[in-house]
Formats: C-alpha cells, structure tokens, sequence
C-alpha cells in the first residue's frame, strides 16, 4: 500500500513532521527510517509472508513501523499496547502471526530511542503459537472490533481496500498539506487509523499523536503542537467543553463514536468552530460523513452523504409494527471499500452468510435517509425491545430522558421481564449539584415518555463503566443491572 | 500550609469523586493518572472544579497543565501558590 512514497517527493514544505510530544520526525526523513528497517528485517530473516502482530500506541515509533508494514505490503494484525516486558508474549495471538512487534519510545537508561535506528526500538518476539502450515493471506490488516454489543470479532480488510477508504476520508474532509492535526485516538482503531491517521499521512499534514489523552495533556499538546484540525470522540468533545477554559477556533474537528448530542454539538461550535460528524465501524471503514463546507444547520442535524463507493438502503421489516417509527429503518450499507470478512485465528474465514447477504453489511444501526441521502444515524437497532406490542429504541428513551431537568447523560439496557413486555432499565448520571432521586426520574419520565417507554427501573450512578475505546460498556451496565434489580434496591 | 492542602484534597478525592479510595489509601507522591490514582478524563474535569469550589481558586487553560497534576503533593503548592497570588490581587 503506498501512502507514504506517493507523495513524499512533492511535498515542498520539509517542515512537515509527525510528532508525539517526544520524538518526532519529518516526512523526508522516512524514506532513510524505511530503508533502515529494511536492513533490520534482513538481519532477522523476516520473509515477505509473514504477518505482524503489532502492538501499537499513539507514538512516532509504532506510527513509523506501521506505515513501514503497509508500504512494504505486509499483512498486520493491529492491537493495543499492553504492559509487559519487552520479548515475552503474554498476549494471546492469533496462530497466523509469526511475530509481534512492540515499539519503544525510550532505550533502557531512559533516554529517547533515535529513529535513524530502529533495532533501538523496535522489539521483534516470535509467536510460540504460530503455526506454519497456515497459508498467510498477504497484503491484509486484520482488526479487532470493539466488543462493544458482543464478543469482540477479527475483522480483515485489504490494503487496497483500506486505501479506498483513506482517500474517501482526504476527499470529503478536504485535508491538506499545511494542516495541523491533532490525533487523541487511538490509530489501532479503524477511526483512528483510517479516517485519522492515514488521511493525515497522505497528504503530508503536520501530525500530533497523543497517547492517553485527558484533558490535561490534551490542552498542553494543543498549547505546543497548535494544531487546526482535530479527531475526537464525542466523549472527548464533552470532556473540552467541561474543561478548557477559554474558546479556540479551529479549521474543523471531526467527531466519530456514540451520537454527538445536539447541544454539545451547537455549544462545541460556538466554542471551538466548525464540528463534522463521521459515521463507520470497524468492518466498514468510513460509511458516511460531513463536510466542513456544509451549512451548520446541516451538520448538526445529520451525520453527511455516503462516502463513495458506498451504497445504502433501510430496512423496516421489523418496525413497520410502529407507525411513528415508519419514516426510519434499519441501515444497510455496501461498501466498495468494505472488509474481505471476519476470520478465526488461523486466519481462515469464518463463513456466515447472515453478516453479508449479497454483499450488504447489516449496521444494526437505526438510521434515516433524508430525501437529499443525508444520512441521520439514530442509535443501535439492537438496543431496542418490544413492549405493548411496539418496539421502544432506547436511543428515543435516552434522548427523553435527557430533556428531564439534572439529568446529565443516561443509558438505557435491558434487563428481566416487565408487565409491558421486556424490562427496561436507564442509568441515569446527573448534573453537578443536582437534586435528583430516582423517583423523581422515574416520575419526570411520565411527562416525557409514552408509558410503554417508561423504564421499569431508574438507577443513579456517579458515572459510566467505559471501553478502551471511549464508549459506555453496555455489558457491563447489563451485569450491574442484575445486580442491582436482585439486591430489591428498587424503585419499584 | 501544603501539607493541609494535600489532606484536604485526599479528602475531596475520596468523598466526592468515583474513585472507590479512602483517603488513608492515598498516596501523595502517586501519580493521579493511570499509573497512580487512575483519574480518567472525567473525573480529572471533576476534580477541578472541585478544586476550584473548595479552595475557591479558578484555574486558566495554561494552569490545566499536567505537570501540577503531577501528584497530590505538587497540586497542593500550585493550589496554595495559586490561592496567595488572588490574595495579592485582591489586595492591589
């Protein structure tokens, strides 16, 4: 996949650096990096076959060996970086790996690693699972999906597909070369890697890769790095606004994950400019998104058009039962730049044809196309129940609840059974100093919910348990519920 | 005077943030991130206002620095530098 000697060669401006805070480099300097690893890769008998397990961090040296890996076709299997000592494979891989490869910011005195030599921080282990028999499958990245319904899935992409996807991203944020962009997410994930990162690379912009971001480090880095163009999590945007003290425009940001809230997204505007969304999963890459060119009014209402190459269609089967709900339907989507499928550890495709009937993926998204093919996302159609014979999505229950005055953010699982149907249960985080019990919830909810949408339950909670990746852990909630709802500490 | 400081924040860390620590299990030389005390981005947003609450005190965006949330020790002279400053302020 060449995304890095495309272009290396016109950019004009050699200013143009990758940096983490740390160490940095500048793009003319990669090629030399590249042909050193070369030279590494030689001494150590590493065949053009194999696959890499590569723990990866937000840092210039796991950045580098991954645009290394994919200029030099190899196919990658992309994971965070857990703590352990370096050499030992306490990771449970997949037996298509022959190796992983860990990077290291600093050398064993504690000094930074100089980048012009990479055995100084690059970490090769073989996998003692590896089996060689496998048939590898060249020019693949493989990627975990977040877990955040279910079992976490090996996803496996190609490289020509995943460029696709890449240049989809230039073309529809309108990247460019003097941009300055600010990478608080992680690039072991499709949205980090793919609408962020890579993106980012293909033009030559200035990139700030941010590991562990928090707000504190996060306005330090802004402070150094000044950067103009931003991909966050609609978390993180949340957390700034709490946060930061003082307004700063920027080019854009770009906010993917969880639903951005209409007013986070209308005071995020007025406080740090224009905010675009971006819609996609780890199998499909980037599906939709907003432009910086359209209008506010646009922007804030619906996620952006297809990307290209993308195609979607709404299924309403299942909820034409509710004749409120006609007007949206579960997403489809068929993606030129989509994923090969999902594959066992050894590589091996796991053939179901349920995920892609003819090639359309089933988002589990609920969703509406504007008669313009905006795309407006509503919230997971899988977290829906049926209760008096209609379904209730709890995306609507949030959103209602939401309205109740000291409510601040609410989540809403299913648990048990109820008179109307499945039980429903909202965990509820309130503002600061507010005065809410849960009785009181549960009672505002009847002013703004239809009863079969009233939760059987109302929890108040301090705060959410969340994924690596920022998003609430459902799983968990489910777990706490039947806790609690068993402990008869109830509302009714 | 940092020493009060330091006390009364491990106090404010244990009662009023998520953080399920008694005060007596903090560490004041421990990191507050993840390495240490393990305050997320949320609850970092929180302890600031709270700082800012209880020592009445208001923070700038170049004082949101990581290096005087380095640990609890740190924080308390920032926050006991911070508070002596606004006197003198107030006082001019």
């Amino acid at each position: 996949m060449k995304i890095v000697s495309q272009f290396i060669t016109s950019i004009s401006n050699g200013e143009n650096r990758l940096t983490d805070g740390q160490l940095s480099c500048s793009y003319q300097e990669i090629p030399q990096i590249f042909a050193n690893i070369d030279r590494l890769f030689g001494n150590w008998g590493i065949e053009k076959e194999d696959c890499f397990a590569l723990e990866s961090e937000n840092s210039v040296p796991s950045a580098l060996v991954l645009l290394y890996l994919l200029e030099r076709n190899y196919s990658i299997f992309l994971l965070p970086r857990t703590i352990e000592s370096s050499g030992t494979i306490r990771q449970h891989l997949p037996r298509f790996c022959r190796y992983k490869l860990v990077c290291e910011a600093n050398t064993q005195n504690g000094s930074l690693v100089d980048l012009r030599f990479p055995s100084s921080f690059i970490n090769l282990a073989e996998n003692e699972r590896w089996f060689k028999e496998i048939h590898n499958n060249r020019q693949k990245l493989y990627l975990q999906t977040s877990g955040s319904t279910g079992k976490p899935k090996m996803v496996m992409h190609s490289h020509s597909q995943l460029q696709g996807n890449v240049i989809n991203c230039v073309k529809r944020l309108n990247l460019q070369t003097d941009d300055r962009v600010a990478i608080p997410v992680p690039i072991y994930h499709m949205y980090g890697l793919g609408a962020a990162f890579l993106p980012s690379v293909a033009v030559g912009a200035s990139i700030d890769l941010q590991k562990g971001a928090n707000l504190l480090r996060y306005l330090q880095r802004e402070q150094k790095f000044q950067p103009n163009v931003a991909f966050m999590t609609p978390i993180f945007c949340d957390t700034l606004l709490k946060g930061r003290k003082s307004n700063r425009e920027y080019k854009f940001t770009v906010a993917a994950g969880d639903g951005i809230e209409v007013e986070t997204f209308a005071n995020y505007e007025a406080r740090m400019g224009c905010l675009v969304k971006l819609y996609g999963s780890t199998e499909m890459g980037a599906i939709a998104a907003g432009s910086p060119d359209e209008p506010k009014e646009v922007r804030i209402q619906v996620v952006g058009k297809p990307m290209s190459g993308v195609k979607l269609r709404l299924s309403t089967g299942q909820i034409e039962s509710a004749k409120a709900q006609q007007e949206m339907g579960e997403l489809w989507c068929h993606h030129d730049y989509g994923f090969d499928g999902y594959v066992d550890e050894n590589g091996q495709s796991i053939k179901n044809t349920n995920d892609r009937p003819d090639g359309w993926f089933q988002t589990k998204d609920l969703a509406k196309i504007t008669t313009d093919g905006y795309l407006e996302v509503l919230g997971r159609c899988d977290l829906s129940v049926n209760r008096d014979g209609l379904l209730v999505f709890f995306s609507e229950v949030e959103r209602a609840i939401r309205t109740i005055e000291g409510v601040d953010t609410v989540v809403v699982v299913s648990q048990g059974k109820s008179i109307r149907g499945k039980g429903i249960v909202a965990y509820c985080v309130g503002n600061k100093g507010h005065n809410l019990t849960e009785e009181k919830i549960r009672s505002a909810c009847f002013d703004v919910l239809p009863k079969r949408a009233v939760p059987d339950y109302i929890f108040l909670i301090d705060s959410f348990p969340l994924l690596p990746n920022g998003k609430v852990d459902r799983l968990q909630l489910v777990a706490m519920s039947d806790e609690k709802v068993n402990t008869m500490n109830l509302v009714r | 005077m940092s020493e009060v400081v330091v006390n009364r924040l491990k106090q404010i860390i244990a009662q009023e943030l998520d953080t399920n620590l008694t005060a007596e299990e903090i560490n004041e030389s421990a990191s507050l991130f993840e390495d240490g005390l393990g305050l997320d981005s949320i609850a970092t947003v929180e302890l600031i206002s709270l700082i800012e609450k209880h020592f009445e005190i208001e923070f700038s965006d170049s004082e949101l620095n990581p290096e005087y949330f380095e640990n609890l020790t740190i924080l308390a002279e920032f926050v006991v530098n911070k508070q002596e400053r606004q006197q003198i302020e107030n006082v001019v």
